[in-house]
C-alpha cells in the first residue's frame, strides 16, 4: 500500500452536515447491500443529509453526542459518534458510553482511517470518564467485526433482531472495559 | 402511582417522555410509612427510570408525620432500611427532632431536621456515584470547610447498582442563596456587592485549589488539558455558537449572525493557544450566584456539586477547565447586575467593570483569552435558552456576546 499523511480527527459542526449526510450514503451502498433491506437502505440514504442537521439540533454539545470527522488534506474521509450509551436495543450498563457510527468514504477503507477514528472516539469516551464501551453492529458485517475484534472489543450480546422494514436483521454487540484510570 | 401521578410531579426528570408504565418495585417501612421505588417505562428506547417516593398512606409525608426524621436517624445510627444503605459521617449524633419541607422545590426534596440538619433526597435514582455527595465527602476529607459539613448518606443498591438516595448536611440558619442576597444588595447598597464579588472569587479559589489537591486519587484527577479536551472544547463552543443563531428568528437573528464571526475568530484565538497551557481537575460543574448560600454574618458556602442534570453522570464526574466556573459566576453576576439595572436603577456597566475586577483579582491568575471564550460559549448556550424558554430575557445574553465578541 502507497504511503499516505495519516488522518487527522476533529470534531464536526453543523457545516459539515451535507458532506457527513454524502459520505454516509456512500459507505452505506457500499456496505449494506444484502445486509439491510434495499427499501430501508434507500430510506437511509435518502434522508442522510436531513438526519445529519437534524441531529446537530436535537443533540446539542451537552447532550453528550459527538460527531468526530477524519480528514486528510482537508478532506473529510470519515466519521464516527460517541455518546452516552441508550438503551436503543437493550438496556447498557450503567456509565457506559457507545459509539454509533463509524462509517468510511468507500475510497479511504484501508487507508488507516478507520483506525484513527476509532482510536480518537475510544480516547474521547474514556477521557469523559464513559466505561465500559460498547459498540452495535450487524452480525453479517464480517469486516466490521474483525475490526473491532482487533482493537480488543469482544461480544457480549451474541444476537439480537433489530426490524428492519418488518425483516429481522441480526446485530452483536461489542464490549470493552477500561480497567480503572492510573494515579495522577 | 399512575404515569399521570408521576408526570405531575417536579422532581420528575423526563417531562418530554411519554410514559407507558409505572410499577411499584421496592417498599422499605420506615417511621409511620415507607421508602417506595417505582419504575417508570417510556414508549422510546432511551431505557426506564427509577423513582425514590416516600409515602404515608399513599400520599407524600406531611411535616410532622416522622417519616423524614425517622430516615434521617436511621443515618445517625446506621440503621439501614431494606436495600437502602446508610452511612454516618464521623461526628454526626442522631436523636433529632423536628422537620420542615423546605417550599423551594426542584429535581430534589430538602428538609430541614432538627434546625440543624438538612435531608436532601434524590428522587431520580442514578446508577452510579453520585458527585454531590462524593464531592462533599471529599472536601470535607481534604478540610475545605465552606461547604455544608456532611452528616451522611444513603444508597440504594440492588443486585447490579448503587444508587445515592438521599444525603444528610449541616442547615446554615438564616441563610439565603447568593442570588437573593445580591439583588437586594445592589437595590440598596452596590458597593457591598463588589465586596460580596471579591468574596466569591476567593471562595471560588480556595474551592478549585481544595478541588485539586489530591492528584493521586483517581476520582479527582489534576492534569493538562489533552488535545481531545481542547479541540473538544473549541467545536463544543462553536457548535452552541451555530444553534444559537438558529434559535432566533427576525432581527435578533441578523444581529448575531453580524458578529458571528467575531465570535468565532474568539474561539479560534483562545482554544487554539489553550494547548498546553490549559488545566483540567474536578469543578462544581453548574456554579452561579444560586449554588452558594449568603449567611447573615457575610460568610459564603458553596452547594449543590451535581453538575448540569442534562448531563450524563459519566460525564458530570469527568475532570474539566474550573475556568468554567469563573465564566458561569461571571455570567451569573451579568444577569444579576442587568436585572438590577431594569428593575432598581442600578448603573449596570461601571458596577460590572468594578465586581468582575474584584472577583477575578480574588481568583488569581487567568488565561483571560480562554475565560472570555467560555464565557462566550454560555452566552451562546443562553440565548438558545432564553429564545425557547423565556423570551422576555433574551436581549441579555445577547447583548452579552455582542460585548464579549466586539
Amino acid at each position: 500500500m502507497e504511503r499516505v499523511e495519516p488522518a487527522t480527527v476533529r470534531l464536526a459542526t453543523p457545516a459539515d452536515a451535507d458532506i457527513l449526510g454524502a459520505i454516509s450514503g456512500r459507505a452505506w451502498r457500499a456496505v449494506y447491500p444484502s445486509i439491510v433491506p434495499d427499501a430501508v437502505l434507500d430510506e437511509w440514504i435518502e434522508g442522510a443529509p436531513e438526519g445529519w442537521h437534524q441531529a446537530f439540533v436535537d443533540r446539542p454539545p451537552e447532550s453528550g453526542w459527538r460527531p468526530w470527522v477524519a480528514e486528510r488534506e482537508g478532506a473529510i474521509l470519515g466519521f464516527a459518534t460517541t455518546t452516552p450509551a441508550k438503551a436503543d436495543w437493550l438496556p447498557p450498563p450503567h456509565g457506559a458510553g457507545e459509539l454509533t457510527n463509524l462509517y468510511l468514504d468507500p475510497d479511504a477503507i484501508g487507508s488507516g482511517v478507520g483506525s484513527a477514528l476509532y482510536d480518537h472516539a475510544a480516547a474521547d469516551l474514556r477521557e469523559r470518564g464513559f466505561n465500559p464501551f460498547l459498540v452495535w453492529a450487524f452480525r453479517d458485517n464480517f469486516r466490521a467485526r474483525r475490526f473491532y475484534e482487533r482493537k480488543g472489543l469482544v461480544i457480549d450480546v451474541a444476537e439480537h433482531d433489530w426490524m428492519l422494514g418488518g425483516v429481522p436483521c441480526p446485530i452483536v454487540r461489542f464490549r470493552i472495559d477500561w480497567p480503572a484510570p492510573e494515579a495522577g | 402511582m399512575t404515569p399521570a401521578d408521576l408526570a405531575s410531579q417536579r422532581w420528575f426528570r423526563s417531562k418530554q417522555r411519554s410514559i407507558v408504565a409505572v410499577t411499584e418495585v421496592d417498599r422499605s417501612p420506615i417511621g409511620p410509612g415507607a421508602l417506595v421505588v417505582f419504575e417508570a417505562s417510556f414508549d422510546d428506547d432511551v431505557g426506564s427510570e427509577r423513582y425514590l417516593v416516600p409515602l404515608v398512606g399513599g400520599r407524600e409525608p406531611a411535616d410532622g408525620e416522622g417519616v423524614w426524621i425517622a430516615l434521617a436517624n436511621a443515618i445517625g445510627r446506621d440503621a439501614g432500611i431494606g436495600r437502602f444503605v446508610t452511612r454516618r459521617a464521623a461526628g454526626f449524633e442522631p436523636d433529632l427532632a423536628g422537620e420542615r419541607r423546605l417550599a423551594v422545590e426542584q429535581s430534589n426534596t430538602s428538609v430541614v431536621v432538627g434546625e440543624r440538619l438538612i435531608l436532601k433526597l434524590y428522587r431520580l435514582l442514578e446508577p452510579g456515584e453520585n458527585p454531590d455527595v462524593e464531592i462533599s465527602a471529599f472536601l470535607a476529607g481534604v478540610g475545605f470547610a465552606d461547604t455544608p459539613a456532611l452528616a451522611g448518606s444513603v444508597t440504594y443498591e440492588t443486585l447490579g447498582a448503587k444508587a445515592s438516595a438521599a444525603m444528610l448536611q449541616a442547615y446554615l440558619p438564616g441563610a439565603e442563596d447568593a442570588w437573593t442576597a445580591m439583588r437586594s444588595v445592589l437595590a440598596s447598597d452596590p458597593q457591598r456587592g463588589v465586596e460580596m464579588a471579591a468574596r466569591i472569587g476567593d471562595l471560588t479559589a480556595r474551592l478549585h485549589r481544595a478541588l485539586a489537591s489530591r492528584p493521586d486519587d483517581v476520582a479527582f484527577p489534576a492534569r493538562p488539558a489533552t488535545v481531545h479536551e481542547t479541540a473538544a472544547w473549541r467545536a463544543s463552543a462553536e457548535w452552541q455558537a451555530t444553534l444559537a443563531v438558529g434559535s432566533l428568528r427576525g432581527a435578533d437573528h441578523d444581529r448575531l449572525v453580524a458578529i458571528a464571526p467575531a465570535v468565532r475568530a474568539r474561539f479560534a484565538d483562545a482554544f487554539g493557544s489553550a494547548t498546553g497551557d490549559a488545566v483540567v481537575s474536578r469543578i462544581h460543574g453548574d456554579y452561579h450566584l444560586g449554588q452558594l448560600l449568603a449567611r447573615p454574618d457575610g460568610g459564603l458556602a458553596v452547594i449543590d456539586f451535581e453538575g448540569e442534570p442534562s448531563r450524563a453522570l459519566a460525564e458530570r464526574r469527568a475532570p474539566a477547565s474550573p475556568l468554567r466556573d469563573v465564566a458561569g459566576m461571571l455570567r451569573s453576576l451579568d444577569y444579576a447586575a442587568r436585572a438590577a439595572e431594569r428593575e432598581d436603577g442600578l448603573a449596570a456597566d461601571p458596577w460590572l467593570l468594578r465586581a468582575r475586577a474584584a472577583f477575578l483579582g480574588a481568583y488569581g491568575d487567568i488565561d483571560a483569552a480562554l475565560l472570555s471564550a467560555f464565557e462566550l460559549e454560555k452566552a451562546c448556550y443562553e440565548i438558545r435558552y432564553e429564545a425557547g424558554m423565556r423570551p422576555d430575557w433574551l436581549w441579555l445574553p445577547l447583548a452579552a456576546v455582542e460585548r464579549l465578541a466586539s
